[in-house]
């Protein structure tokens, strides 16, 4: 289920869960957390809501047990790479397996069968969250969880289930058994949760409609214009749609009590690659780094391990937004791009004035969203999935002939409100004009903001109800 | 006791639960609607994990629709249940509404593919299929050629669009409806072309769309009515031997709904009846599951709903046959779209008998619902919007 459901909104969640996790007594808090992520996870994902309990029970299991042979060196490791087999076994069977069998079939020409196993919700998020947890505890970094609930909580807790923010165990270890909520932690998490359901429901979605229109056109025929605009909006779209949804579960986070871990820091204002990725996706890029690239040794075993170990990790990464290869290709573009950062681009940037640095920056981003987006990711055939990313490049850059033309015009003309709003809100504009006000305007000006937040949130409701609204002319027809 | 302050915070608090609590309440106890008037269609029933049937034999547990709750994608329990709760969330029309405001602010110009300028919307005709047109139009020149006796004409009319087209932006990319009528004329043979579009044209500026509705006003069909007289050979009755009679102020129609857009204002609905009488009719409407009769050409019982252009011959259904009481022996078979529905009542005071066949209903050969050799002349009327939406004529080639 999406928090921008009308279900989650006015149902179940928002005012049943919360409602009942307020009323009863501190002690049974986190076995409403459990309950409620539970039917939460199967109301999307009736069946493999049983992958989620197998993944959690065992990753219970080897805490317990690695925590009561602390000194028995074998037992631990055991107990690890069973947590770590089975978490990416999970992973590897729902999301790569059929991604293998039909590269291995396309290229090979077998036949393979495919079980077309669906990829249950979320299971990207809840293995690594879950595997952090034993791989922490094998390192000594947190402290064992005995109670199982609480443990099981920690997975299930319903906010970050399904798209994140990646909550380690280490960020609410201390929160997950003692946390309060105060009026100011409540009214902070309002305010966070309507500013995520508004970058959702009103940007996201909008602007999201003029790439679903460029996509469906013929790359080969698209003017400069056209093939811009489509990708900038398909760029603001992820950006609004994924921060916006990470800024609804800290939000949800905060209404109950935790603290998460922060996922976007305005990317867009990046002045380099490098950059761009410590301030996007900033949960799962820590992950990679605390158990991938800094295990591999990092940057301390000279400059050819450095360079291999970045790639490695960026094809991770690319891999990690799905099973195809063009994801693959996607981070890795990354991957090159930051290893070139790091060899003699960086000193460059840091040296030209910082409207280029920005501008470098943010053209690469949208054209990764290109190798990203542009793509059927059901190819296999790189010889395709380069001659559909180049004629989408190529259209960006004039190839088709054609600079500006009606479709684009009137693109432009129809989105450009929405368009402006992307672009404000990329930035810290609002958030430093919000402090600002905060600190120095008189103090009956901030009881403006709850009414402005209750706007955008009816605002929300209003597109949301919208979606559903389909007119027929005639019936039976 | 801490004192109360009344904190910026409790205020965002108190609106957040108020929101929340008070659209979810709301949308639970208020009575439920069937129907959607608006988008004419029924609204969602409350997904039942129960099946009543097996309930009495199985038990409560027996009963329970397990695969239903399984299901994991489209048609599951849990997606029925956020379709039911959004078909009747409270006061839906009116979030529509808001939320198409709200577009419009934000520089939309085209809502749900209605343009609304000047306060008259438009549907915009954007594109088509030419392989399905062009087998459109084979069929008919093919039936025209089984019946070689029939003299038959076909009015492919405009819309609202080709009338108003210079109010629209010129980079909308719409089509025009003028060459692509010129350009379905140019593929008929044996079927003789109505210019509809040039009699409308010279009254561009009289009332002869509704505002909120895709269909042609009495006043446009009248138009219409003179450029088929015409390529039917014979005089149409002049616009001052009616009188018009208006019989509803508050049409709001199919475009409204699309919008809903409520400053735009309602339509009028007029009668034109002819001043020397009009014919006495036997009106029967078949809709494949009853037969319904009707003295009179206007079934005013729409008035009262919101579907107020019904009222023209009642509602779309398969097979309309008009008998009246012209006593010239001629007979007419209409195959149409909506449009033809206003148009009728003009066309009755020239035949004994008028057939309309919907061909968007009928699924096998025509003769198998009529003869229609017992005709003396077939007319199509088909609008541009319909007839691109919707090859039904393709049809009109089975033989069986």
């Amino acid at each position: 289920m999406v928090f921008s459901s009308l279900t989650f909104l006015f149902f179940f969640f928002l005012p049943v869960t919360l409602l009942i996790y307020y009323l009863v007594p501190k002690r049974f808090k986190n076995i409403v957390i459990l309950i409620s992520g539970l039917i939460f996870y199967s109301w999307g994902e009736p069946i493999y809501v049983f992958a989620m309990i197998l993944s959690t029970f065992i990753d219970y299991t080897a805490g317990r047990i690695i925590a009561k042979y602390d000194d028995k060196p074998k037992i631990r490791f055991i107990c690890l790479i069973v947590s770590l087999v089975m978490n990416l076994g999970l992973l590897g069977t729902f999301k790569y397996l059929g991604f293998i069998i039909n590269s291995l079939n396309g290229w090979f020409g077998w036949t393979i069968p495919n079980p077309g196993l669906p990829l249950p919700i979320g299971i990207s998020f809840f293995t690594f969250q879950s595997m952090s947890y034993t791989i922490d505890l094998y390192r000594r970094n947190i402290k064992v969880q005995k109670n199982a609930v609480s443990f099981i909580a920690f997975v299930t807790l319903f906010p970050q289930i399904v798209a994140g923010p990646i909550v380690r165990y280490e960020d609410i270890q201390n929160e997950i058994d003692d946390r309060k909520v105060t009026e100011s932690m409540l009214a902070s998490g309002i305010s966070r949760f309507i500013v995520g359901l508004g970058k959702k429901v009103l940007i996201a979605n909008n602007i999201g409609a003029l790439w679903t229109q460029v996509k469906a056109l013929d790359y080969s025929t698209l003017s400069a214009g056209t093939a811009w605009l489509g990708i900038l909006a398909f760029t603001f779209q992820i950006y609004f749609d994924f921060s916006g949804y990470s800024d609804m579960a800290i939000g949800l986070g905060k209404m109950m009590g935790f603290n998460f871990p922060e996922n976007f820091n305005y990317p867009f204002q990046s002045k380099s690659i490098s950059e761009f990725w410590r301030r996007w996706h900033m949960t799962l890029g820590n992950w990679f780094k605390s158990y991938v690239y800094i295990p591999l040794g990092g940057n301390r075993k000279g400059k050819v391990r450095t360079v291999i170990n970045i790639l490695i990790v960026w094809a991770l990464t690319g891999v990690w937004h799905g099973a195809a290869w063009n994801f693959m290709l996607w981070g890795t573009f990354f991957g090159i791009l930051i290893v070139l950062e790091r060899l003699f681009l960086g000193k460059i940037l840091e040296k030209i004035p910082d409207f280029f640095s920005w501008l470098y920056t943010f053209v690469l981003v949208v054209i990764s969203f290109v190798i990203f987006e542009g793509v059927d990711p059901r190819i296999t055939d790189f010889g395709t999935i380069f001659s559909q990313i180049f004629t989408y490049i190529g259209a960006m850059f004039g190839a088709n002939g054609t600079g500006i033309d009606n479709f684009a015009i009137n693109s432009f003309v129809n989105y450009s409100v929405i368009f402006a709003l992307c672009i404000v809100g990329s930035t810290d504009l609002l958030k430093r004009l919000y402090e600002t006000v905060k600190e120095k305007a008189p103090k009956w000006v901030m009881y403006g903001m709850p009414v402005l937040q209750s706007g955008v949130m009816l605002a929300s409701v209003a597109f949301i109800a919208t979606s559903s609204y389909n007119p027929f002319l005639y019936f039976n027809f | 006791m801490k004192k109360f302050s009344f904190t910026p915070e409790k205020l965002s608090i108190g609106l957040f639960a108020f929101i929340v609590l008070g659209i979810s309440i709301s949308t639970t106890v208020l009575p439920k609607k069937e129907s959607s008037e608006n988008e004419n269609r029924d609204l969602a029933e409350f997904p039942s994990l129960i099946d009543e049937r097996k309930l009495e034999t199985d038990g409560f547990f027996g009963a329970i629709k397990w695969n239903y709750l399984v299901e994991r994608e489209e048609n599951s329990f849990m997606d029925d249940f956020e379709t039911y709760f959004s078909d009747h969330l409270v006061g839906r029309d009116l979030w529509v509404e808001a939320a198409n405001t709200l577009s419009r602010l934000s520089g939309k110009q085209e809502i749900n593919g209605v343009y609304t300028v000047d306060n008259q919307m438009i549907q915009a005709f954007r594109e088509y299929n030419k392989e399905e047109t062009a087998k459109s139009l084979a069929a008919v020149e093919s039936f025209a050629e089984r019946f070689p006796d029939i003299p038959m004409s076909f009015m492919l009319s405009p819309t609202s669009q080709e009338m108003y087209k210079e109010k629209l932006p010129s980079y909308a990319g719409l089509l025009s409806e003028k060459e692509f009528i010129e350009e379905c004329y140019s593929q008929l043979e044996k079927v003789t072309a109505i210019d509809t579009l040039s009699y409308l044209s010279e009254h561009k500026n009289e009332y002869i769309y509704y505002r909120t509705d895709h269909h042609w006003t009495s006043l446009g069909a009248y138009y219409a009515y003179c450029s088929a007289a015409k390529a039917m050979g014979y005089t149409p009755y002049g616009i001052n031997s009616f009188n018009v009679e208006t019989v509803s102020t508050d049409f709001r129609g199919t475009l409204y709904s699309k919008t809903l857009d409520s400053r735009v204002p309602a339509d009028t609905i007029d009668y034109y009846h002819f001043a020397d009488g009009d014919p006495a009719v036997k009106m029967t409407c078949i809709d494949g599951t009853k037969t319904t009769e009707y003295d009179s050409l206007y079934v005013r019982e729409f008035l009262n709903v919101k579907d107020k252009y019904s009222s023209f011959t009642g509602s779309n259904v398969p097979i309309v046959d008009i008998k009246t009481d012209v006593e010239n022996g001629k007979s007419l078979l209409v195959i149409k779209d909506s449009y033809a529905h206003s148009l009728v009542p003009f066309l009755a005071k020239h035949y004994s008998r008028i057939t309309m066949i919907d061909m968007r209903y009928i699924n096998t050969s025509l003769n198998n619902f009529i003869n229609v050799s017992d005709y003396d002349q077939a007319l199509f009327v088909q609008n541009v919007m319909t007839f691109t939406e919707d090859s039904a004529l393709k049809k009109l080639a089975l033989t069986k």
